[in-house]
């Protein structure tokens, strides 16, 4: 398989972005850093946001728990991406009587870390590397081995978001 | 308190339903299936030449290569499991290349769920994993929601299924199962 390039992805800062409220008193944040998708289910699940003046609903939300929009979900299923386990979460706008779906994303974590990946002190990551040949047919997924809890995509994921009208992701490449 | 079976190949059940396959394609990963690397697999087509046995069809198939049938796929779908993958593979024979079975190379997840203190197995010197080969136990707590899943780092084929998916599955008239609770396993 031919070396490809891998980015982490991430939400951009967004003046207003839209907040959930205690989404994880009910979704709890270690079953989704650890995968432990077995003490998750795939019913929908509602959450109010916190009131702003001017709620923006951007295409994915990283903080407390991924979500990505029901958009970028289809865009997704269109790449015939089949390494994330998602759970339907809406987002409920009561002042405005609105309701927008998201996705909580738990991509797979597989073990594709290469030796060249260097570590602090205190084994946070300080340069995640690749090893492309490990990674398969994957698109996006997590890395096992490591504390961060990050999403990584590869290349082709990262040009079509990018070219699309997606926003509120940002890409470090690794 | 939740019940839970081993299922795999038991072609023998139904003496009718055996059928042995030729080679795997290149193409398969063993690394997918015997590891749990999922991401070796894409979820293409593939063809597999087969021998029938009997006059029947198995719906389960764990011997060298994890396959399930059309209709079993379809039991697991309408029961909303979501943590398995499947690979379309299409069994055709020898002397007839014209007319294919429809089969599903599934892949399932695996949890770390067993007392081994309470389990009969023995583990391999060389490879360090173990194999189940009698009654053993599964700590209940750590299976969560799942209905279907495969035990971690053993050498056994068998999925591990809830009692829903049980009940499905002999609703069906699944056949080619050797079903069994893991108070009465016996490892071949």
């Amino acid at each position: 398989m031919k070396s490809r390039n891998f980015y982490i992805m991430k939400a951009e800062n967004i003046n207003n972005a839209v907040e959930p409220k205690d989404i994880t008193k009910s979704i709890k944040l270690e079953y989704v850093r650890k995968n432990l998708i077995q003490y998750l289910d795939t019913q929908p699940v509602q959450f109010y946001i916190k009131e702003k003046p001017n709620n923006i609903y951007p295409d994915f939300i990283e903080k407390p728990i991924p979500l990505i929009s029901d958009k970028v979900k289809e865009f997704f299923d269109k790449l015939g991406i089949k390494s994330i386990f998602y759970k339907p979460v809406m987002l409920a706008d009561i002042k405005r009587m609105k309701q927008t779906l998201y996705w909580l994303v738990v991509p797979r974590k597989i073990d594709c870390m290469s030796d060249e990946t260097l570590f602090n002190r205190d084994d946070s990551v300080r340069r995640l590397k690749i090893d492309s040949e490990r990674v398969g047919y994957y698109k996006v997924f997590k890395v096992n081995g490591i504390l961060e809890d990050y999403i990584i995509v590869d290349e082709s994921v990262v040009s079509i978001l990018s070219l699309s009208n997606f926003f509120g992701f940002k890409f470090e490449i690794l | 308190m939740k019940k839970y079976y081993t299922i795999e190949s038991n072609p023998f059940i139904n003496n009718n339903c055996r059928i042995r396959l030729g080679a795997i394609p290149d193409s398969i990963d063993r690394r997918a299936y015997l590891l749990d690397e999922w991401q070796y697999l894409n979820d293409k087509e593939e063809f597999i030449q087969f021998e029938r046995m009997g006059n029947d069809l198995p719906d389960i198939y764990t011997l060298n290569i994890p396959l399930i049938s059309k209709r079993l796929k379809e039991t697991l779908d309408d029961a909303e499991v979501s943590n398995t993958f499947y690979k379309p593979i299409y069994l055709y024979e020898e002397q007839n290349r014209s007319k294919v079975e429809e089969y599903y190379l599934m892949l399932v997840e695996a949890l770390d769920c067993i007392d081994w203190d309470k389990s009969e197995h023995t583990v391999n010197s060389f490879s360090g994993l173990k194999k189940i080969t009698g009654p053993f136990t599964i700590k209940t707590p750590a299976v969560g929601n799942f209905k279907i899943f495969k035990i971690k780092s053993i050498m056994n084929r068998f999925w591990v299924i809830d009692e829903e998916l049980k009940e499905k599955f002999e609703s069906l008239g699944i056949k080619g199962a050797k079903i069994l609770p893991p108070e009465k396993y016996y490892g071949i």
